[in-house]
Order: C-alpha cells, then sequence, then structure tokens
C-alpha cells in the first residue's frame, strides 16, 4: 500500500479549432532554469511534476524534496509528437533526424529534465502499458519502495495530444468525434501510514479477463459504497457488465476528455472532492486485460 | 554491511544475438580466438547515404514485425525448455520488458507503406509499440501477468533485473520474467547515424583509438526466482541505479555519480570494493562514456579489478544490453573463464585503467556488472557465483 501525500497536475481538452494550447509560460514558472529544445511531453512532465512538488512544499512548510526520491513517469506514447515528426521527416523526405530531435524520442529524456529541475538523483523509470501506465508507475514504486530502494516518489502520468485529432483517436483505438484532451497528474507517494496522506492506494492489480475482474470485485466489501472511473476506451470499447450489475458500484465522473492519462487525471479530481468513498479506477488493454487501482480518501481535518 | 534484499537465482534464459542462437553459441563466440566483426548496412530511404557498420542477426525476417517476434521467440523457446512453467505459473507472473526499439520498425514500416500508397491518408505511429513485446509474450506464451515496458535507453534491462528482483523480495511472487529486446529499425540506426556515435571500424572500448560503437540487435529473456542465499551456481545478489543530470547524453565525466552508483550496489549488496572479482563494463568505446566509467572505477576502487567489455562482440544492444549481458556473465561464470575485452589493443593513458588482455579465471565471489544511458540513467548490478 502507498500514501498519496501531494497531487498536482496540469490538464486541458484540446480545442480543435485553437490547435494545442503553448505550454511555455507554464514551463518557465514551474522551471529553475530555462530548458532549450525540450519538446512537448518534456514541458508537459515538467509543468505537472513542478506543480506537485510546490504543492508538497506549501503543505510542509518549506521542506524541499529528497534528492533520492523515485521518479516514475508512465505514459502511453511517451513524446508520440515528437517521434511523429521525426518520422513524417524521415519517410516523407528522406531526412536523418536531428541529434535534439532523436534524443527526445528516447522516453526517459523527461525524467532527465525533471530530475534536473527537481534536484533529484535517485531512481529513475519510464514505464508504459497502454492507458494503465499510471498503474503501472505506481506498482514500480511500491516494489521500490517496499525494497527499501526509495523512501518516497515522484509518480506521473504524461500524456500529450497529437494534431491532427483524427489520426490520434486512430492510435488510441477511439471513436471519430471523441472529445480529446492531454495531461500531465502526479502523485507524490510514501509508505504506508506516513503523515499527511490524502489518500491510501489500497490496491492495484492486473486481472487477466472480465472473469477475473468480476472474481476482484466479488472480494470487496459488499456492505461499502464505491466510487468508479472507467478510462475513456474502457467505457467505448468493453461490456463490462460485470460493473453494472454491482449495486455497491456508483459511476465517478472526473469531467476530463479522453487521453491515455485519464486514470490518474480522474483519481486527482476525486481527491479534490472531498469524497470519502473508495474510489476504484479501471483501464482495460488491448488485450482484454484490466488494471485497477484503488484509493481510500483519508478524512481531511478543516 | 547488511545485504539489503534477498538474492535471487537466475533459473533459465534464452538468447539470440549477433553471435548466434543460443547461450552455447554466444558463450562459444565470446570465448573463441575471434569474434566476427560488424557487417555494414545501407539505409535506402534517406537522401544522404547512411551506410552504417551492425551487428545483426544471421536468419532473422526482414519485414519488421516477423522479425521482431522470430528474435523474441528465439529467446523464450531456449528459456522455456530449461524451464517451462506451468499454464497458471506463466499466467501470474510480472514481466519487466526493457527495449530501446519497442515496437518503432514496425511503425516506420506502416506509415511508409501507408505513405507510398496515399501521402494524404498516411497516419505516422500507427500503433502502440510499447505494447508489441508484452502482446506476443501474453498471446504465444500465456504471460498474461502484470507487464512493465520499462525505457530508460541502455538501462532498460538493468532496471527490469532490479523491479523484477524487487517483485519477487515483495513475497507476492516466487517468479519473474525479464525480457530484452532490441530489433533493426531506421529510427535508431539513422539517429545514432545522425550524432557521429558510430565507430567506421569496430568497437574498441577503453582503446587509446576508440571513436565510438556499433549497434547490434538480439533478444534476451531471463527467469528469476526466490532461492534461498545459499544456493550454488550464478545468483543475482543485488545492484542500484541512480540518475546523473549532468548532461543527457553522457555521465559527468568525473565520474562522480559512476562511482555512487557502483557503491550504493556494493553497499545494497553487502559486499565492499575488494569482494569484486571482476567487472563488466559497459565500455561503449565512445570516449565520454569510458572516460566517465573510468573516472567511477577509480574513484569506487583502491585496486580495480579485472574488467572487460563485451560490446565489440554483441554490439551495443541498446535497452537490451542489461539482459543480453547478465544473462551472458551469468552463463560464462560456470565456464570457469571470462573473455578478454573484444577489440581492446592500445591502452590509452588518459584513462588510467586498461581492461583484461587476456581470459580470466573464474573464481567463485562476487562480480560487477555496469549500465549506462541516454538521460543519465546509470546502473550496476552484481552477481554472486559458487560452485
Amino acid at each position: 500500500m502507498l500514501e498519496i501525500i501531494s497531487v498536482g497536475d496540469h490538464y486541458q481538452t484540446v480545442d480543435p479549432d485553437q490547435g494545442l494550447a503553448n505550454l511555455k509560460a507554464a514551463a518557465a514558472e514551474v522551471c529553475r532554469e530555462r530548458f532549450r529544445r525540450i519538446d512537448r511531453f518534456t514541458q508537459l512532465a515538467l509543468i505537472g511534476s513542478g506543480r506537485c512538488v510546490q504543492n508538497t512544499v506549501q503543505s510542509t512548510e518549506g521542506v524541499e524534496l529528497d534528492s533520492q526520491t523515485g521518479l516514475y513517469i508512465g505514459s502511453r506514447f511517451a513524446s508520440g509528437g515528437n517521434t511523429i515528426k521525426v518520422h513524417e521527416q524521415m519517410i516523407s523526405a528522406g531526412i536523418v533526424p536531428k541529434p535534439a530531435s532523436f534524443i527526445n524520442t528516447l522516453s526517459n529524456s523527461a525524467g532527465y529534465f525533471v530530475a534536473r529541475n527537481l534536484g533529484l538523483e535517485g531512481r529513475n523509470l519510464f514505464v508504459s502499458r497502454g492507458d494503465a501506465s499510471i498503474v503501472a508507475a505506481l506498482q514500480l514504486a511500491a516494489m521500490d519502495m517496499a525494497t527499501g530502494t526509495v523512501s518516497q516518489a515522484l509518480v506521473g502520468a504524461v500524456d500529450e495530444a497529437v494534431l491532427p485529432l483524427s489520426h490520434h483517436r486512430f492510435r488510441l483505438g477511439l471513436k471519430p468525434e471523441t472529445v480529446m484532451g492531454e495531461g500531465s497528474h502526479w502523485l507524490l507517494v510514501a509508505p504506508e501510514n506516513s503523515a499527511n496522506s490524502l489518500a491510501t492506494v489500497t490496491e492495484m492489480e492486473t486481472l487477466r479477463d472480465e472473469a477475473a475482474l468480476a472474481g476482484w470485485l466479488d472480494g470487496l466489501d459488499a456492505s461499502r459504497e464505491y466510487q468508479v472511473s472507467l478510462s475513456p476506451w474502457t467505457k467505448q470499447q468493453m461490456a463490462s457488465t460485470c460493473l453494472k450489475s454491482r449495486e455497491m458500484l456508483t459511476d465517478f465522473d472526473p469531467g476530463l476528455a479522453a487521453y491515455p492519462g485519464y486514470a490518474s487525471g480522474a483519481m486527482i479530481r476525486y481527491l479534490k472532492t472531498g469524497a470519502e468513498r473508495p474510489l476504484i479506477v479501471i483501464a482495460a488493454d488491448t488485450d482484454g486485460r484490466f488494471h485497477v487501482v484503488m484509493l481510500q480518501p483519508r478524512p481531511q481535518s478543516a | 554491511m547488511t545485504h539489503v534484499n534477498a538474492p535471487v537465482k537466475i533459473t533459465a534464459s534464452g538468447i539470440v544475438s549477433a553471435l548466434g542462437q543460443g547461450k552455447r553459441a554466444n558463450l562459444d563466440a565470446l570465448l573463441g580466438d575471434a569474434t566476427p566483426g560488424p557487417d555494414r548496412l545501407s539505409l535506402s530511404h534517406f537522401e544522404e547515404p547512411v551506410n552504417v557498420p551492425y551487428h545483426g542477426v544471421v536468419g532473422a525476417p526482414e519485414a519488421a514485425e516477423g522479425r521482431l517476434h522470430w528474435l523474441l521467440d528465439q529467446a523464450m523457446q531456449e528459456l522455456l525448455a530449461e524451464h517451462s512453467l506451468t499454464p497458471d505459473q506463466r499466467a501470474d507472473i510480472p514481466v519487466f520488458i526493457g527495449s530501446s526499439c519497442w515496437g518503432i520498425g514496425i511503425a516506420e514500416e506502416r506509415y511508409r507503406e501507408q505513405y507510398r500508397n496515399n501521402p494524404e491518408t498516411a497516419i505516422p505511429l500507427p500503433l502502440d509499440g510499447f505494447g508489441q513485446i508484452s502482446r506476443h509474450l501474453q498471446r504465444q506464451y500465456g504471460f498474461h501477468g502484470a507487464d512493465f515496458a520499462l525505457n530508460t535507453a541502455c538501462t532498460a534491462t538493468a532496471n527490469a533485473i532490479l523491479n523484477a528482483a524487487a517483485a519477487i523480495n515483495m513475497g507476492m511472487h516466487d517468479h519473474a520474467l525479464v525480457v530484452g529486446l532490441e530489433a533493426r529499425n531506421d529510427t535508431t540506426l539513422a539517429g545514432f547515424h545522425g550524432m557521429q556515435l558510430l565507430a567506421e571500424e569496430g568497437m574498441r572500448p577503453f582503446d587509446r583509438r576508440r571513436d565510438g560503437l556499433v549497434l547490434g540487435e538480439g533478444c534476451g529473456a531471463m527467469l528469476l526466482s526466490r532461492s534461498r542465499s545459499d544456493a550454488s551456481g550464478t545468483m543475482f545478489w543485488g545492484g542500484a541505479s541512480n540518475c546523473d543530470t549532468y548532461s543527457i547524453s553522457a555521465s559527468n565525466p568525473d565520474g562522480s555519480t559512476i562511482a555512487a552508483v557502483m557503491d550504493a550496489a556494493m553497499a545494497r549488496s553487502g559486499i565492499t570494493p575488494s569482494d569484486i572479482r571482476a567487472i563488466k563494463a559497459h565500455g561503449t568505446a565512445t570516449p565520454l562514456n569510458d572516460d566517465g566509467e573510468a573516472a567511477g572505477m577509480r574513484r569506487s576502487f583502491e585496486q580495480i579489478p579485472p574488467f572487460f567489455s563485451m560490446k565489440a562482440a554483441l554490439g551495443h544492444t541498446l535497452g537490451s544490453c542489461g539482459v543480453l549481458e547478465t544473462l551472458l556473465m551469468a552463463a560464462l561464470l560456470p565456464e570457469g573463464k571470462l573473455p578478454a575485452s573484444i577489440g581492446f589493443e592500445e591502452p590509452d593513458p588518459e584513462l588510467g585503467v586498461t581492461p583484461m588482455r587476456e581470459p580470466l579465471s573464474v573464481e567463485a565471489g562476487y562480480y560487477l556488472l555496469n549500465f549506462f544511458g541516454f538521460g543519465g540513467n546509470n546502473s550496476s548490478l552484481i552477481l554472486r557465483y559458487q560452485d
């Protein structure tokens, strides 16, 4: 189990007429130095992680993040926008990737800049698992915490939108006209029973199929009520009949558009509602598995 | 010093590389009198001539998806022949995958084909590349457990091994599968070509004339299992990783962060520098990497143990080198001999260190393996070998 100590993020719905919002000013607000030649994915990572740490410093009255805090970034496509540009240039014009563009195709480039910005020197991982990348990142952080490799972890889900949106919907397997978003959602987590907890992550499971999901739901305390958030792809593509038949489950709508980081955005928005019931976040993958996180908010003093 | 976590056993493994299919072929090539040099590869899709040295796998299919699956199948079939696992075990155990390419070659190929047919409707990056390896492991072999597609450049599978051991140490699993895969693709080859990091005539790690690396492809798979600490054979004993924010493309040349990760790996393994019998260096033959690694070794060791690099034989297999080189090291130790540092001829007085010129007889004890990558990611692993 993990305790969520602090959260921070950046989210926006993509307006197809306006295009993607410029992130330079938001990035500058959280960066200690001016990073050159960084791409949109890295900008998003810097903004979300920077805000999470600013919130942490405020809530701890100025205590800085320990330099050995582990850093875990989850994303479905990592720097998709930059990789797409590299491929367009390679394939349509036969151009060899420029060094900066090539380095930005590496998924852990963003982790380098986040670590540099926040003064982190410890474990620094990038992991992907489709729309459940935040689940994979939390699971890695929990392993490293359980074995004493890190004492706390900054865990983020970062997913950028890429224009044109019709192409991006195709990549994500979403229906035409689905409203799209992008986000960078971060949680500072610590071992079980740590002080200042906003919520406890009580479950992080990968379930083989819908029958396994039903079995897992059967194991919940049926006398309690739970709220459930399904990722957009899960909502659109899966029957998920086992959810509809259980009265103890009610839907939580975080008011987010569709993007792979939706699950992490839902967690943060749920914590901001002040709700006390557990939240179950479910992201299905394209191989028929379900990835589940359950949060139990801690009652907050006034 | 205290050993932080319980050791895990390398129960089974499989490999395909430019040196051949299977551990036996790879070991024979590494310990033989002469290892083959790289081939040349011409990338025909670029406006400028791109002709690069490459350690490709002989016999692999040309098409990207078939090549990815074939490489994976070679390694997995050898592993499963050694330890098959029951269907229930396969369905449950966590799978830690490291790669630099993932499905990028498949994405290139599909986009190129679409673009050839109709540039107006072609969709670049038309698939989720990170899921390709896990999907094949699920569909072909029934590994349906939690999968972790780690991408930290050249430390991806070293980090995968660290987390696989952690998963076992948490007590939730008796086994964990680690897979590293690197398959030929234009993005990587052209990217390294554009960065001018490729050597023209083969790699010379720690040699005065070193002038860059040669890329390679391959796949390695390791099954790690809970074990008693007094078990014989080769065990994964511990390790550490850190992040060096000196530069995105090179470690601090003063060796401080490389020394720090080696020191942390030894400390977490409950051993001291004098316990290390030999080092498998990262040894990419790029001036900056070898400078930083040599400086790190000078900081961490009063007397630097014998060390060598495998990359002149295998090529630099990027995200998969952690598992490829670790499983080969684990297999070399029972052979009783570690190879001389391939590609090395002329010492570099500036480095102040000299790799092994001759094979080294293996003794029981601890062996250190280094892996460093773009993005400031450094990892060191410790193996223990006893008869």
